[in-house]
């Protein structure tokens, strides 16, 4: 009788606190949970005291870029060697 | 060597070519008019005056095939530009086969000097067709590489204010960043429009349009320095900034 009395207010206690969904086999909701709410989204949200740093991938700007311009810059020049060619030297129109 | 040496290689090649076939191209070479009448030296030697004849051609052929490889093969050559040239190129290796089948069937000298009259100043292979094809194609790479290195201009002033933000002394990559803007858009100034004027000239338009072909040269040829200075000045500030 004294255990049934002391279940009994647990109980009650329980609901008080709005954590009587967690006796159910369904989890427990955050959006209708302070607690729940607040504790997600201390894990959730990441510290902005972190120093930026000047990296290669964020600028874009790297080695990179420096052998793809080196490619088109090689290609260039083939081309404009055959137009000096064309230019200065051209075959006979005759 | 300019305009004024090759006209004068060009007399030097219509002497050889009065010494075997007659004064069949003599007048080829330095007039705009209509070959006049056969001569009896080109009768005489009218086999190996068709045999020049066709090998000029052939020549053109395989320079007009190697030009529309050049074409096929430029990463950087706009499709408009493509198409353009690689219509032009087409319709004179048309002309030119056409050409080859007029003098293999020709048995007069006045066919084979109305023939060749057709294949230097209708086509005008040489002096037109490889130049304005392949300074079209370094103008429309000077303007695409141009373009993409404008293009990182904001992303290299981003780098360099980070790293400026760290504490890091910036000096040597802000001067090597303003160098690289004046080379860049003194590049892009340079090649600007350029493929419209190149495409825009003709064989009739020969040899006046010479100085074009000269000038846009000069031209690119600058650009082309202008857009490897700024190469080295973006290595010089991925060095200088350690992002490399």
């Amino acid at each position: 009788m004294i255990l049934r009395k002391k279940a009994a207010i647990a109980a009650i206690f329980l609901m008080g606190l709005g954590l009587s969904a967690c006796s159910a086999n369904t989890a427990p909701s955050a959006a209708s949970n302070p607690v729940l709410t607040t504790v997600g989204q201390s894990v959730t949200t990441p510290s902005t005291t972190t120093a930026t740093q000047p990296n290669t991938s964020a600028s874009g700007i790297n080695d990179n870029t420096l052998n793809q311009i080196n490619q088109q810059l090689n290609s260039l020049d083939q081309s404009m060697s055959q137009a000096n060619q064309d230019v200065t030297n051209p075959q006979g129109d005759n | 060597m300019n305009i004024f040496k090759k006209a004068t290689i060009a007399l030097a090649l219509s002497a050889s070519i009065l010494s075997v076939g007659g004064s069949a191209f003599a007048s080829t070479t330095s007039t705009t008019t209509a070959p006049t009448a056969s001569k009896p030296s080109c009768s005489t030697d009218f086999s190996q005056a068709k045999s020049l004849v066709l090998s000029e051609l052939n020549n053109r052929v395989t320079t007009l095939q190697s030009l529309a490889k050049d074409v096929g093969n430029a990463k950087y050559l706009t499709s408009n530009d493509s198409s353009a040239l690689s219509s032009e190129i087409t319709s004179e290796l048309s002309g030119i086969n056409g050409l080859i089948a007029n003098v293999n069937g020709a048995t007069t000298c006045t066919e084979l000097r109305l023939n060749a009259y057709s294949m230097v100043f209708t086509y005008r292979v040489y002096l037109v067709m490889a130049p304005k094809t392949h300074l079209t194609i370094s103008a429309d790479a000077i303007t695409s590489i141009s373009n993409e290195l404008y293009n990182l201009e904001p992303e290299i002033q981003a780098a360099i204010n980070a790293a400026s933000a760290n504490g890091k002394n910036v000096a040597q990559a802000q001067s090597a960043f303003a160098d690289f803007q004046t080379q860049v858009s003194s590049a892009q100034s340079a090649s600007n429009g350029m493929d419209q004027t190149l495409l825009a000239q003709t064989p009739a338009g020969s040899p006046g349009n010479w100085n074009i072909f000269v000038s846009s040269k000069n031209s690119l040829e600058s650009a082309r320095g202008e857009l490897h200075q700024a190469r080295n000045d973006l290595t010089t500030i991925v060095k200088s900034l350690g992002i490399g």
